[in-house]
């Protein structure tokens, strides 16, 4: 990596890789970006990281490409150009069937079920759903990169994300940085 | 006979049903996906094989399905699909006369069993109902179909069930399952489909609402890794183009409808899985001669790109394509070159801990497990391992686990990994044998005892 000098805050793509590498904090680029959002200590950075990896195993984890209860309102805007307040008579009518049929089947929802169940307080002997949670592995996490799936050494100061070269961290940069907005 | 007992394998993909014939000769299976889907010109739900037939024509369709992490939850779309189901010319279930077994999860929710009660004595009124966990069906099956080998006569085994939702490890003794000792992590086949989709639309095509299709591929291609770090950051060349694959994308034309691998994939543990049975064989020396059946079994399947049962059709006729097919419209196709992620997705199941989970992974979560039991069952649960579940079909698993576990366990104790002929329908098969029993009423309630004493007495007897 060449180094260039401090206050040359320009686009190319050389320049901008080597930015990272200096204190960027000078740079009018980085400057105008709001100060409010930048994280500055390491405390920040690390719960910024579990939020992200909590909401990147949620998405993981969903059944369902849609949520539940979108799916009524799914019906309208697909019809026609007709306003989602102005539904017709005999939409009326499917809608008050379809909730007919709603009320008389049950439908849960997993995190509030679970909350329900108040198993914390349960003794400690009982197995549970909880208990039965494999608890953390012994060895040491591994991290790979977030773009390419490489081994990867460095991580972006914004977000967190894994990178593991130049032309990996420019990808990252130009399309997927969240920039700290959390 | 007016007694008819049905058995619904309720999975997190698909749903599987039989009725329970009187001899165990020609049983009609019927498999479905365990989901609705809906387009945008109609207000009905599609469903069951018309459902299949959709996903092989159009790729503008959504889904969704009854089941939230492994667990029952939306019953409007459970009901849409079991009604479906139960019309159907070669089932026509009418409950008042048959009694149901259904398999659930481990550790259910109250809340969600009496959702499920209501729905079965309340709702459809079926004459009675026994619930059984999914994994203690498949490990009847392997027993009662191996009753001569070492494995059945051991008091006790430990069943691993890799499935859609999640992957559970279950200690058994004498065929009940021991609670305490349950483990279980987040991942299954959902988790590597979501992760595919995830990785190849930030890297190649915009898939993020192609989840069936993404699945099929990930059936196709994906394989366990014997040797994660050397795979993934090799520089060689030869070795890189050797993983990679060159997958077509569906066009909807031309019987093209679920896409088709190029160029003959390399499964590169083919051989490796051979010399991994040699020294199996080695280590133990009274590896039998059904263990070499099912290895062989499983690489023929592996090479010829193992599917799922639902596309066995579609699979052959892509194939058939696949060689007619010229070199004239290779400009057309939309071409899919995977090459680390083929490993690098269900490398999740052996390592959570690369997406961030924080939980143990396969061998980690069995040691785990073993160790919440009593130093004499040590030994006989190490050496009685059985596989089950979708996930365990990708190639190189049992050898991967092998050589984990291998590692972990005491080495003293040998560790013996068994897997049935089909993991996915070995819960049905186990739960057909299981009503064939004369003491089966034992483990049913009946609606007129539901109604008696209420739910309590059913969760009494379900533990």
């Amino acid at each position: 990596m060449s180094h260039t000098p401090k206050n040359s805050g320009g686009t190319t793509p050389t320049q901008s890789t080597a930015v990272l590498s200096t204190d960027y904090t000078n740079t009018k680029r980085k400057a105008s970006l709001s100060k409010r959002f930048r994280i500055n200590n390491e405390q920040d950075r690390q719960t910024l990281k579990e939020r992200n990896i909590q909401a990147h195993l949620e998405q993981l984890e969903n059944d369902n490409e849609m949520p539940q209860d979108q799916d009524d309102d799914d019906d309208y805007q697909d019809d026609d150009d007709d306003l989602i307040y102005n539904t017709p008579k005999n939409k009326r009518k499917i809608n008050r069937e379809r909730e007919k049929k709603k009320s008389e089947s049950r439908i849960l929802q997993f995190q509030s079920v679970l909350e329900k169940a108040y198993l914390e307080t349960y003794p400690s002997h009982i197995p549970t759903y909880l208990t039965s949670q494999s608890s953390p592995s012994i060895y040491p996490a591994r991290s790979f990169c977030s773009v390419c799936g490489g081994i990867s050494s460095y991580s972006c100061k914004q977000c967190t994300d894994r990178y593991c070269s130049p032309a990996c961290f420019k990808l990252h940069n130009d399309n997927r940085c969240k920039k700290g907005l959390y | 006979m007016n007694n008819k007992v049905l058995v619904i394998d309720n999975g997190g993909y698909t749903l599987k049903v039989s009725y329970v014939p009187p001899t165990n000769e020609n049983v009609n299976t019927i498999v479905i996906p365990n989901q609705v889907g809906k387009t945008k010109n109609e207000k009905k739900y599609i469903v069951g094989d018309d459902l299949s037939k959709y996903h092989n024509s159009s790729s503008d369709i959504k889904y969704r399905g009854p089941m939230e992490r492994g667990y029952i939850t939306n019953w409007a779309v459970e009901k849409e699909i079991w009604d479906h189901l139960f019309k159907r010319d070669d089932l026509k279930v009418k409950p008042q006369e048959t009694s149901l077994l259904l398999t659930e999860a481990p550790f259910d929710f109250d809340e969600i069993r009496r959702a499920l009660y209501e729905t079965v004595y309340e709702q459809y009124k079926f004459k009675s109902l026994s619930l059984m966990t999914p994994s203690t069906l498949g490990l009847y099956n392997y027993k009662m179909e191996n009753a001569s080998s070492s494995f059945t006569s051991s008091p006790c085994q430990l069943v691993v069930d890799c499935g859609y939702s999640f992957t559970h490890v279950i200690p058994h003794f004498q065929n009940t399952k021991l609670n305490y000792a349950i483990k279980r992590f987040q991942i299954g086949g959902k988790v590597l489909t979501n992760y595919l989709k995830e990785i190849v639309s930030f890297r190649y095509w915009d898939m993020m609402h192609e989840t069936r299709l993404l699945n099929t591929i990930k059936e196709r291609i994906c394989f366990v890794s014997q040797d994660f770090i050397n795979d993934i950051s090799t520089k060689d060349k030869s070795r890189q183009s050797l993983l990679k694959v060159d997958y077509v994308l569906p066009d909807y034309t031309n019987n093209n409808t679920t896409g088709f691998i190029k160029n003959k994939p390399y499964f590169p543990n083919d051989k490796d899985e051979n010399n991994d049975n040699n020294n199996n064989n080695n280590n133990n020396n009274n590896n039998g001669d059904t263990e070499m059946k099912e290895n062989n079994g499983l690489t023929t399947e592996s090479s010829s790109n193992s599917s799922n049962d639902n596309n066995d059709q579609s699979k052959e006729s892509t194939e058939t394509t696949a060689t007619e097919k010229g070199e004239e419209e290779e400009e057309d196709e939309q071409i899919l070159s995977l090459v680390n992620e083929r490993f690098s997705v269900p490398e999740l199941i052996f390592n959570p801990n690369d997406i961030g989970l924080n939980q143990a992974g396969l061998a980690e979560s069995i040691v785990q497990s073993i160790n919440c039991t009593d130093v004499n069952l040590h030994q006989s649960l190490y050496s009685n391992i059985l596989l089950l579940g979708g996930t365990t079909k990708i190639a190189g698993f049992k050898q991967r686990l092998f050589k984990e576990l291998r590692s972990l366990a005491p080495d003293n104790l040998p560790v013996k990994i068994y897997t049935p002929e089909d993991p996915i329908l070995s819960a049905l098969y186990g739960g057909i044998k299981f009503a064939q029993q004369p003491d089966f009423n034992k483990y049913t309630v009946t609606k007129q005892e539901y109604e008696e004493y209420g739910y309590p007495l059913a969760n009494k007897r379900f533990y």
